[in-house]
């Protein structure tokens, strides 16, 4: 399991205008090139090996499955964050879109989200 | 020796922005009431004559992630420029550049690491709505030279209550002891209970009103030794995965020393309490 590597995905993607759109329309590509080409790096020349998603984690990614990711301990407010962006073309309005979200995430109460 | 005049508390929530970016008699009474507030406290920091505002806010994956992420970090520059793209896409906030006054950062940089805080420190920090928001409520001419502080209330595990505590006492003598005749006022923000990204985020009703009123409570009276005791992380993020933000607050008291608090409220509204501090000579 790579907690930090799943955050890591979501962090950059969420404050990337480019990566978001890229993920938005083609979330399992996205998902498999960033993997490729975006995860061990450290900075703009250095890479690191410490971190690999789990079949799972690249799975609920590509699928862009937020219940899955909230529940396997993705931060919290990370994870909205980049999930709003993603739903919203789906939902009427702000409301309807977080009644839905909240009632999926909701079962799974405050998992521990600590990496 | 420097002085602080002043400390204001203050919420940083985002969403204030688009509600505040219209004219005034199209605001609604909430906001009018939360304005009320704001402008009450920019009205005292306007009298208290600061010349550099130490500005204390949580970054919120902005400028740190976890691959490094500092309990505490002092920015050093000239020039600082805020908000960042996703506050722009959802919150719709101005791009901001201010001031910032590198010499006194300096100063309490070193300071600090002599009395035993040892801020991280950044000669590139960008600034995001925990700063911003706050200015842009109680000095929106943004003229004054800041000197920002990024806590960490948001990737476990955190500094202690008791640290924040301390951060702010040790942070107070250092000011002090600042060469010239320099005026400070800190400019604080955090929040009351939050859900961020949590079940019980955009509730209509407050997120937890029994920890809320507690928490100003202990602000008013100066009871920084049940708020020490009662402010670990497992029982913040109870009320909220964001309440740590509250920890900024004690940082705040810390800073107070001699300053009475002279405005302490928990404003209801829906979703969330407001919070508005202030201490004073």
């Amino acid at each position: 399991m790579s907690r930090y590597l799943v955050d890591k995905f979501i962090y950059r993607v969420d404050r990337n205008e480019e990566m978001l759109k890229a993920y938005m329309a083609d979330p399992a590509g996205f998902v498999a090139r960033w993997e490729k080409d975006e995860a061990g790096k450290l900075n703009e020349s250095e890479t690191t090996s410490g971190h690999n998603f789990t079949d799972e984690e690249r799975k609920a990614l590509a699928e862009r499955d937020f219940e899955k990711l909230y529940a396997m301990g993705a931060h919290g407010f990370l994870l909205w964050t980049m999930m709003l962006p993603v739903l919203e073309p789906e939902f009427p309005n702000f409301r309807a879109l977080v009644d839905f979200y909240n009632s999926k995430i909701k079962p799974y109460g405050r998992p521990d989200f600590s990496t | 020796m420097a002085r602080l005049s002043m400390i204001i508390g203050i919420t940083h929530n985002p969403f204030i922005y688009r509600l505040i970016d219209r004219p005034r008699a199209g605001w609604t009474p909430d906001t009018e009431k939360m304005m009320q507030r704001s402008d009450m406290l920019r009205d005292r920091l306007r009298q208290a004559k600061p010349d550099v505002l130490l500005t204390v806010g949580n970054d919120h994956f902005h400028q740190f992630f976890m691959d490094n992420m500092p309990a505490f970090c002092l920015g050093k520059m000239e020039v600082f420029d805020g908000i960042y793209y996703n506050e722009v896409r959802e919150f719709g906030l101005p791009l901001c550049k201010l001031p910032g006054d590198e010499k006194v950062s300096f100063e309490i940089l070193e300071g600090s690491l002599k009395r035993g805080v040892d801020f991280a420190f950044s000669n590139e920090m960008k600034i995001d709505h925990s700063i911003i928001v706050p200015l842009l409520l109680v000095r929106p001419e943004m003229d004054l030279p800041i000197v920002p502080i990024l806590t960490n209330t948001i990737a476990p595990p955190i500094p202690t209550a008791e640290r924040f505590h301390q951060v702010g006492k040790i942070l107070r003598a250092v000011i002090d002891e600042i060469p010239g005749d320099k005026r400070v006022a800190a400019v604080v923000s955090g929040h009351l209970s939050l859900d961020v990204g949590g079940p019980l985020q955009f509730d209509p009703k407050p997120m937890d009103e029994e920890f809320d009123e507690r928490a100003v409570g202990w602000i008013s009276r100066g009871d920084t030794n049940t708020a020490i005791r009662e402010c670990t992380f497992e029982r913040l993020t109870k009320s909220g995965n964001v309440t740590p933000g509250f920890l900024n607050f004690l940082l705040a008291a810390g800073m107070a020393g001699g300053l009475r608090c002279t405005y302490a409220e928990g404003l209801k509204r829906k979703g969330s309490t407001q919070p508005f501090f202030a201490w004073e000579a």
